[in-house]
């Protein structure tokens, strides 16, 4: 069952027995209240009645010497008939024998016989003298206060029946029970939808937020929930929203992650294809066919030339494959002697294009990984040589820099169009493919530079003009720890540390 | 035999392709970017022509859009081996499209089949020494007189000329004359070329290589 079905229910059920009962006992009281009322002018009247009859029968003891039925019926009669137009009716008993009564004596006579005569039906009669007897009698659907009572003395002998037709307060009563029902209903039917309608109102938010949640269940990250209150919902939906953008952003993380792997192994494979294609072909060349001994020599340095490449390619994906798992160790190493070590690698190319060094070194002590960092100035110095013609210029500078210092590499060589500096970092990417090739680079070299300046928390940067040189300015930043090693000692816990000997110490004895 | 350009940005591709096309007795030419093609087709005149996709300057497609009006036959080459991409070069009316890595007796067999329905190069006609194969009309003359081959052995010495220089295997012959699904030994293939040697007095010609199979070698 939905929550707003149970608040649905609880509601109404609460509502009403506490309504019904409210109603219950204001009709109740209010009946009550009118046939007390009724009863008490009843009593009056009979008093009175009783009084007027009690004064004419002592008239009647004056004018007659001796008091029977007869008289006595003749007498009361016009008593009778005047009451019987307002409603009361009388009986009058003498000697316990009915000597007068005006009460059904036309309408349904048989009725009236019996009610008349059987006094067995009737025990209210049979009452001792002296005493009064009340009660309410319905006949042929009609309510009657039915007042039994004997004359004052000397009268006593005389039973006066005082009828009155309480109809009207039955009636009253059935109006108002009938009427209070109607109420009941009318005002539960009217709740009810009024309740059904605030209810959906309230539940709207909780609906709108359960959707969304599917939704982004379903796979639509984007979505977010637009409620604007400000109650528990609101801030629900508030703090589901941030945990939205949140699994959001993860997503899109990841995404961005799995797209450029994919990518990453695309390009891969597709730089793969070209070594693995010539050596193949070159191999199957040479144990195919009757060839010359210049074409198999050119075959097999092809085939030694594309090795090379694939050798190449190899290492740098290892290296890159390392790099993202490695936990670089910082010590202090000299810049020069990495720039001389890069250089003598370089020896060949450098000769070969006549090419020359300026180096501005004015911060020689570093702090890095000393194979990384060879590795970084190596792959920029192969870049720089290869983008430059004979007789151009490397220069390599490094100074001190606002906490931290920078290395800067600049070559006067070609120059790199500015829309393909973005796309530099991307492994396999070539600023100019048909020139790397040639020179058997894998395309990963900057890839690689990137990783590395990451590690040391470096940012490098490109500066490039079509023919004019390319500079490659890298900003190191001084490490906190590297200096304030005396901090990070002040900072261990010594107390914690000997809590946790103990404890496994504990754990060593159990053992 | 044909002209044949090569568009093809990796030099040891090139050469690779190059090296085996001469070995057959086609003529290759060679450019390595896309915006020379037209004018590199202006001198050579190519026959058939051997297109890379991914190319500096302009790519194999849109080449190949202005190719197209020229009749001259296509075959793409290229290292791009989706679905799409063989599609759309077949679609924009290439003859073929062969992805890298590849084995150069395809490539060649491809040229061969391209070049036979465009009836280019005139190649059909096979003259060595006293020997001359009509391979259109499956005649032999020895002498000028006409030699009496089998079906097979006709096909075979086919294949060899079409590979000519190129060693082939007992069991790529098998597959080349007698069929995937022929359940026969290698055996029968050498039977055949010892025939072969024998009607056509290809003795020297038809050289059996070392672990290999035979090669027909023909003065380059």
């Amino acid at each position: 069952m939905k929550f707003w079905q149970k608040a649905y229910i609880c509601i109404m059920l609460v509502f009403f027995i506490g309504f019904d009962a409210v109603l219950l006992l204001l009709v109740t009281k209010s009946t009550s209240l009118s046939t007390q009322e009724k009863f008490a002018t009843a009593e009056n009247e009979r008093y009175v009645i009783q009084k007027s009859l009690q004064s004419r029968i002592s008239g009647i003891s004056k004018l007659y010497e001796e008091m029977n039925a007869k008289n006595l019926k003749m007498y009361v009669a016009p008593y009778g008939d005047y009451y019987k137009g307002q409603g009361i009716f009388m009986e009058l008993y003498y000697e316990g024998d009915l000597v007068y009564s005006n009460f059904l004596q036309t309408e349904n006579l048989s009725q009236s016989e019996n009610f008349l005569q059987t006094e067995k039906d009737r025990p209210e009669l049979s009452i001792k003298p002296g005493d009064k007897s009340t009660i309410l009698r319905e006949v042929d659907g009609i309510h009657y206060y039915i007042v039994t009572g004997f004359l004052e003395e000397p009268y006593s002998n005389i039973k006066y029946v005082y009828i009155k037709d309480i109809q009207d307060l039955v009636d009253y009563k059935s109006e108002i029970i009938r009427y209070t029902v109607i109420i009941g209903i009318v005002i539960a039917v009217l709740l009810s939808v009024l309740l059904l309608v605030l209810l959906l109102k309230l539940n709207a938010p909780i609906r709108k937020l359960n959707e969304i949640t599917k939704e982004i269940a379903g796979g639509h990250y984007e979505k977010r929930v637009e409620i604007k209150s400000r109650d528990e919902i609101g801030e629900l939906a508030g703090n589901f929203n941030i945990m939205a953008e949140s699994v959001n952003t993860h997503i899109r993380e990841l995404s961005d992650i799995t797209e450029e792997r994919q990518r990453f192994i695309d390009n891969l494979a597709h730089e793969m294809r070209t070594p693995i294609t010539a050596i193949m072909g070159y191999g199957e060349f040479l144990k195919y066919t009757n060839h010359t001994p210049e074409e198999s020599i050119k075959a097999i340095d092809y085939i030694i030339r594309q090795s090379e490449r694939m050798k190449n390619m190899a290492h740098k994906l290892i290296d890159l494959a390392g790099l993202g798992k490695m936990e670089i160790t910082f010590e202090t190493i000299e810049l020069s002697e990495i720039l001389t070590q890069v250089e003598n690698t370089l020896v060949p190319n450098l000769k070969e294009k006549h090419l020359h060094i300026e180096k501005e070194l004015q911060i020689n002590l570093i702090q890095g990984d000393k194979d990384l960092m060879e590795s970084l100035i190596l792959n920029l110095m192969e870049n720089a040589v290869r983008a430059l013609p004979d007789e151009g210029i490397i220069k390599i500078k490094s100074c001190g820099a606002e906490n931290g210092w920078t290395l800067s590499i600049a070559d006067n060589g070609r120059g790199i169009e500015e829309d393909k500096i973005s796309k530099i970092y991307e492994p396999f990417y070539r600023a100019d493919k048909s020139r790397a090739r040639a020179y058997g680079g894998a395309g990963l070299g900057m890839a690689l530079c990137k990783q590395i300046c990451d590690l040391h928390h470096a940012d490098i940067e490109i500066s490039s003009r079509l023919n004019k040189g390319t500079t490659v300015t890298i900003k190191f930043t001084n490490l906190p720890q590297l200096y304030d090693y005396s901090e990070i000692q002040k900072s261990y816990d010594i107390p914690a540390t000997k809590k946790e000997l103990q404890n496994n110490n504990k754990g060593a004895n159990k053992r | 035999m044909a002209k044949i350009l090569v568009v093809e940005d990796e030099p040891a591709i090139a050469d690779l392709i190059l090296m085996n096309l001469k070995l057959v007795g086609h003529t290759g030419f060679h450019t390595d970017r896309g915006d020379k093609v037209l004018s590199d087709m202006e001198i050579y005149k190519p026959d058939l022509i051997i297109l890379d996709i991914m190319l500096p300057g302009k790519d194999g497609f849109t080449l190949m859009k202005e190719i197209e009006p020229m009749q001259i036959p296509v075959i793409f080459l290229s290292a791009r081996d989706e679905l799409t991409d063989k599609i759309t070069g077949l679609k924009l009316g290439a003859d073929d499209y062969m992805v890298k890595p590849f084995a150069a007796v395809e490539l060649l067999t491809r040229i061969e089949t391209v070049l036979k329905r465009y009836k280019i190069g005139g190649g059909n006609v096979f003259a060595m020494d006293n020997l001359k194969v009509d391979l259109d009309a499956h005649m032999v003359l020895l002498d000028s007189c006409p030699v009496e081959l089998t079906i097979k052995e006709f096909i075979l010495l086919e294949i060899l000329i079409r590979n000519k220089n190129i060693a082939l295997s007992r069991e790529k012959l098998l597959e080349l004359v007698w069929g995937y699904d022929y359940m026969g030994e290698t055996r029968t293939v050498d039977v055949h070329i010892q025939r072969l040697r024998k009607k056509l007095g290809l003795d020297d010609n038809i050289k059996t290589v070392y672990k290999m199979g035979y090669r027909l070698e023909v003065p380059r």
